[in-house]
């Protein structure tokens, strides 16, 4: 072999084992939990709590499984009305990766999600009265509804086992919502919902929404 | 006349400001329990006229015959007691009240309708002349 022939080997395998070891082809299991959905953005008290499994193929398709749960409550919407919602919701969400090869820093993935959001609405509406006394009325809608979600996604690894991972969300609310009440103002799993509409001052919900979120990711098992 | 644009332009201003705020406060700033104003056909002097269950007994001193007494969003009626020294009467005024979504930004309001008079109520003469609207004022005439 001459020495041409023996530096071109040597390069080839430097490249070949670089990237075969920053190639990332096993099947891996992750445990997340979103840390933004519990700041109270838009309520003044509460909880929303999102535990999520994720599922990572060989060929870089993820399956993500996540949970929620809020109670959530504002003391003032509407002007004279304090607002509270609980329930639940469930994502099934299948993404895969965008870029060609796989490296350490460069996992942007978009994924797909279906969402099934089951939550009830409280208002309670309280007209002062001076001289006779106060009138206090309770309205209560529930809504389940269903909503397709598109999100583009980053996960940055800060460890080897340690991820974060920054979504976009993008939500189509697909399911009328009953709101004979008043509308609905919150919609656990997608967010405030709330738009200023022309209907003689009465806002809409809106059916499009946006948001941003981050999830801390644990890989727990590799296969 | 850079003082007098000056001038002209906090005028304006000023102006926008008192249209845009006097706008804003008649909509959604109204008193919860509306008012009911009472007017007699002939002169009446009661000591004492007031709403029932209510908490003010104030002492009215009726001004071209004519009484005031908060009417009560908590119930669908209000019963307002005439004391005299001679006699004491009774006016009962029912009514029905809807309770809606009015704009985001006042939120709720109650609608009040139907307003009749019902017993227990000791005039014979007794009639609702308008219906409640954003000034929250009612008016009954007593023709006696």
């Amino acid at each position: 072999m001459n020495k041409r022939s023996l530096t071109f080997s040597c390069i080839l395998f430097v490249l070949v084992s670089v990237t075969h070891a920053q190639t990332y082809d096993s099947r891996r299991l992750y445990f997340g939990v979103d840390v933004l959905r519990t700041f109270p953005l838009t309520f003044n008290r509460g909880f929303v709590f999102e535990p999520s499994l994720l599922y990572k193929t060989k060929d870089h398709t993820i399956i993500d499984l996540a949970v929620g749960f809020n109670d959530i409550r504002k003391d003032e919407l509407y002007s004279n009305v304090a607002y509270a919602n609980t329930g639940r919701y469930y994502r099934l969400g299948v993404g895969k990766f965008l870029l060609k090869s796989r490296k350490k820093f460069n996992e942007f993935n978009l994924q797909a999600c279906l969402i099934y959001s089951d939550f009830t609405e409280k208002g309670t509406i309280t007209f002062e009265g001076d001289n006779y006394g106060d009138l206090v009325e309770v309205r209560t809608q529930r809504n389940k509804l269903f909503i397709v979600e598109l999100q583009p996604n980053y996960w940055l690894p800060i460890s080897d086992r340690i991820s974060v991972n920054f979504q976009v969300r993008i939500n189509y609310i697909v399911t009328n919502p009953d709101e004979k009440d008043f509308p609905v103002y919150y919609v656990p799993g997608v967010g405030n919902v709330q738009a200023w509409g022309n209907r003689d001052g009465i806002p809409n919900s809106r059916r499009v929404t946006e948001g941003i979120s981050i999830r801390l990711v644990y890989k727990f098992l590799e296969l | 006349m850079k003082y007098k644009l000056t001038r002209g332009l906090l005028s304006v201003i000023f102006i926008s400001c008192l249209f845009t705020y006097s706008g804003c406060v008649d909509e959604c700033e109204l008193d919860s329990e509306p008012t009911l104003f009472i007017y007699f056909s002939t002169e009446k002097y009661y000591r004492s006229v007031y709403g029932l269950h209510g908490k003010e007994k104030p002492v009215n001193q009726p001004a071209d015959y004519q009484y005031r007494v908060p009417l009560s969003i908590k119930d669908d009626s209000t019963i307002v007691i005439f004391e005299s020294d001679v006699r004491n009467d009774t006016l009962t005024i029912h009514y029905s009240r809807t309770v809606e979504m009015q704009s985001a930004r006042c939120g709720f309001r109650i609608y009040f309708d139907d307003f009749e008079i019902v017993k227990p109520t000791t005039f014979t003469q007794a009639s609702v002349s308008s219906t409640l609207d954003y000034s929250q004022e009612l008016y009954v005439n007593i023709n006696e």
